[in-house]
Formats: C-alpha cells, sequence, structure tokens
C-alpha cells in the first residue's frame, strides 16, 4: 500500500502538523507561515521517498514522529526567539496580546463555570424528575435549561477572538440567572444548599455578591473587548517590518 | 544546543554546507528533505530532526550563509505536491565552510603533533575522520 495513502501516514502528518500550527501561534505571521509551508513540504517529501524505498507505512510515520519529538527542543527554543524578537520590535503589543490571553482564558474558565454548574442543576432535575420527586416541565426547570443553551453558545461565541465581545455579553443573562435559579432549584433538592440557606449566616449576601461578581467580570470583559473603530489606512501607523525567521 | 561563539560554526552547520554544496552541484539548489536524506546517507544516521534541521536552515539564510527562495508554483502544481523553499551555499557560506576545515585540520594536526601520552590517544580517535570532509566549531 502506498505509504502517501495510507492512515497511518496522514495521523503523523496530522499530528505534527497540529504541533507545528501550535508551536508557531503567536509570533509574526510570515514567519510563522514559511515554517508551516515548508513543514507540509518535508513530510510530503518524506512520504515521497519512503515510497521509493519500500518503507511500510507505519514505520515511515513512526519515522516522522520521531523526527518530529527529537526536534521539540528546537522548536521551542525558535518559539521563545520569535516572541523575544516580537516583543523587543513592539513592547506594548506584545504585552497587550499577553494580558489579552490571560483575560480570554479566566472569562472562558468562569463562563464554563457558570455553564457547568447550570448541566449539574440540569441534571438534578432530571434525576429527581425520573424518581418522581418533582413534576416535569416546571418553569424554572425550562428557564434553566433556556441559561444553559445560551451559556453554551456564549461560551462558544468567546472561543473565538472576533466574537469574543459577543460571548462575554451574552453570558451576562446567564452568569446571573443559572447561579440565582440554579440556587433556587438546589433548595429543594439538595439538603446541603438547603442547610446552606437556613444555617449559614450571610448566605443572602454571599450569594447576591457572587452573581454581581459573576456580573461584573462579564461587563469588563465585553468592555475589554469592545469592537474598535474601524481606522482609514492612510491613518494607521506603520508597523515594525517583519523580522527574521531565525533563532 | 552550545552558544555560537563570534565567527565559528556549529558542526551541524558544517554538515549543512558540506552536502548542501554536494546537492547544489548536481541539482542547482536543495530543499530540506533532501538535505535531511544527505546527511542521513552520509553519515549513516537517523534523519535530522525537523526543528534542529530548519532552525540551523533559517539561522543560517539569516547570517547569509545559505540563500533560499520559493519554488515556483507551477511545477509543484504539476506534480501535485506543495513548493519547496529552495536554498543554495552563498560565496560567504562556502568560505566559511573552507576555514572550518582548515581549523579542523590545524586542530587535528596540533593533537596529533603533541608528545604526550593523552594526544596518542587523540590521534587514535581522531584520525579516521580525516579521511572524510573534516568539521571544525572555529572558523
Amino acid at each position: 500500500m502506498s505509504v502517501l495513502k495510507s492512515m497511518p501516514y496522514h495521523h503523523a502528518v496530522r499530528r505534527v502538523s497540529g504541533w507545528c500550527a501550535w508551536y508557531t501561534s503567536g509570533i509574526d505571521a510570515q514567519v510563522a507561515g514559511r515554517r508551516r509551508d515548508e513543514i507540509a513540504s518535508d513530510l510530503y517529501e518524506h512520504g515521497v521517498w519512503a515510497d521509493d524505498a519500500g518503507e511500510s507505512p507505519r514505520a515511515t510515520a513512526r519515522e516522522i514522529l520521531g523526527r518530529a519529538i527529537r526536534g521539540v527542543p528546537a522548536d521551542l527554543g525558535w518559539r521563545h526567539a520569535q516572541r523575544r524578537q516580537l516583543a523587543l520590535a513592539d513592547p506594548f503589543g506584545f504585552r497587550m496580546r499577553q494580558a489579552n490571553g490571560v483575560v480570554a482564558t479566566l472569562v472562558i474558565l468562569l463562563a464554563a463555570v457558570v455553564t457547568g454548574f447550570g448541566l449539574y442543576v440540569l441534571t438534578r432535575v432530571a434525576s429527581s424528575v425520573v424518581a418522581g420527586e418533582i413534576r416535569a416541565g416546571s418553569a424554572t426547570a425550562l428557564t434553566l435549561i433556556a441559561l444553559t443553551a445560551l451559556a453554551l453558545g456564549g461560551i462558544a461565541l468567546l472561543a473565538s477572538p472576533r466574537t469574543r465581545f459577543g460571548g462575554a455579553l451574552v453570558m451576562i443573562a446567564p452568569g446571573i440567572g443559572l447561579v440565582h435559579l440554579g440556587l433556587y432549584q438546589l433548595y429543594s433538592l439538595s439538603a446541603t444548599v438547603g442547610t446552606l440557606m437556613f444555617g449559614m449566616p450571610g448566605w443572602s449576601l454571599a450569594s447576591r455578591g457572587l452573581i454581581a461578581g459573576i456580573t461584573v467580570c462579564f461587563v469588563a470583559a465585553a468592555i475589554w473587548w469592545w469592537p474598535e473603530k474601524r481606522v482609514h489606512a492612510s491613518r494607521t501607523p506603520a508597523l515594525p517590518q517583519p523580522i527574521g525567521d531565525s533563532a | 544546543m552550545p552558544r555560537r561563539r563570534p565567527g565559528s560554526l556549529f558542526p551541524l552547520e558544517v554538515d549543512i554546507l558540506d552536502s548542501g554544496l554536494t546537492l547544489q552541484a548536481s541539482d542547482g539548489s536543495f530543499y530540506g528533505f533532501a538535505l535531511a536524506k544527505q546527511l542521513a546517507e552520509r553519515d549513516g544516521t537517523a534523519l535530522t530532526a525537523h526543528g534542529t534541521l530548519y532552525k540551523a536552515l533559517s539561522r543560517m539564510t539569516d547570517s547569509g550563509l545559505l540563500e533560499s527562495t520559493w519554488e515556483d508554483a507551477a511545477p509543484a502544481a504539476v506534480d501535485g505536491r506543495p513548493r519547496r523553499r529552495l536554498y543554495t551555499v552563498t560565496a560567504e557560506g562556502s568560505l566559511a565552510l573552507s576555514r572550518a576545515r582548515v581549523a579542523e585540520l590545524a586542530t587535528a594536526t596540533s593533537i596529533a603533533a603533541a608528545p604526550s601520552s593523552t594526544s596518542v590517544s587523540a590521534v587514535t580517535t581522531v584520525s579516521p575522520t580525516l579521511s572524510t570532509p573534516p568539521r571544525a566549531t572555529l572558523v
């Protein structure tokens, strides 16, 4: 069987390309594109050579993965050097990108926690309905379903830098509703939450503070990612020249 | 990888220049995988790792030892393969290789000329490499 058409070869190529896409992310686009194209060419030529040499697809895949793994320290060194050069060329822009990455990670994490809480409450509701403890299709449960679906949509929007602004805005409603209604629903389903509601001093203040904190986080994220007005090309300041792709 | 001293070449860079000149003599230029294959066949070792090879090639291109151009899209499209990045060894690269060889030879000769017993054992180790193009880390 031809190596180029075999599954092991394609799996190896996909893994190496994925690794290459990761270590070339966040650096100069031209330099990154050149490296990716060069690796793509190398992987293809390796397959052709293996076919001519009569190598088995599995052996070729192992060899390709071996070359990629042995090159990881060099790849990381190259990436580090590229990012350092980028930081030197545009220190403010580099710090802004770094801060943006941290903000994105924290907001997505918070959105995931809120969504996870919604899913957890829905699971408890479903199990209670199955057990016959509560009736199905209550207004609270339906609202929780809608808010959880909205939160999932919000996470999808947060995943892409272009739609992050919208994602943060969308997450405000689930941030308030899921926590408020989720705790309300758990009051009747969970002995722990019921005990906390009656036994913990300042429970009401704590839950309201939590809702306010989550809301502030999503509003602040939406402001952070507020779309900038388009600037006319002639008014845009000249960007620094692309740096070489050496390390 | 150790830090480079000014004007010196890493052993891999010497190998790349040497194999690159061989490929260049027959094909006019060379590309990454052809070079990896040539290095493996010459030394009887595994193919050079992607990261190691392309990092060295880009570093050498930036320092003027190699020149690179992207192959025209047409021949690659006809063959149904990705475009190759074609390299050639520059005059500066050839000169750097010659200097590296001279420095290697000088190092090997000085070891051979030393009278101590340590040097005798060193000569035994070094001398087989003299039949192949000598390598040096200092130009």
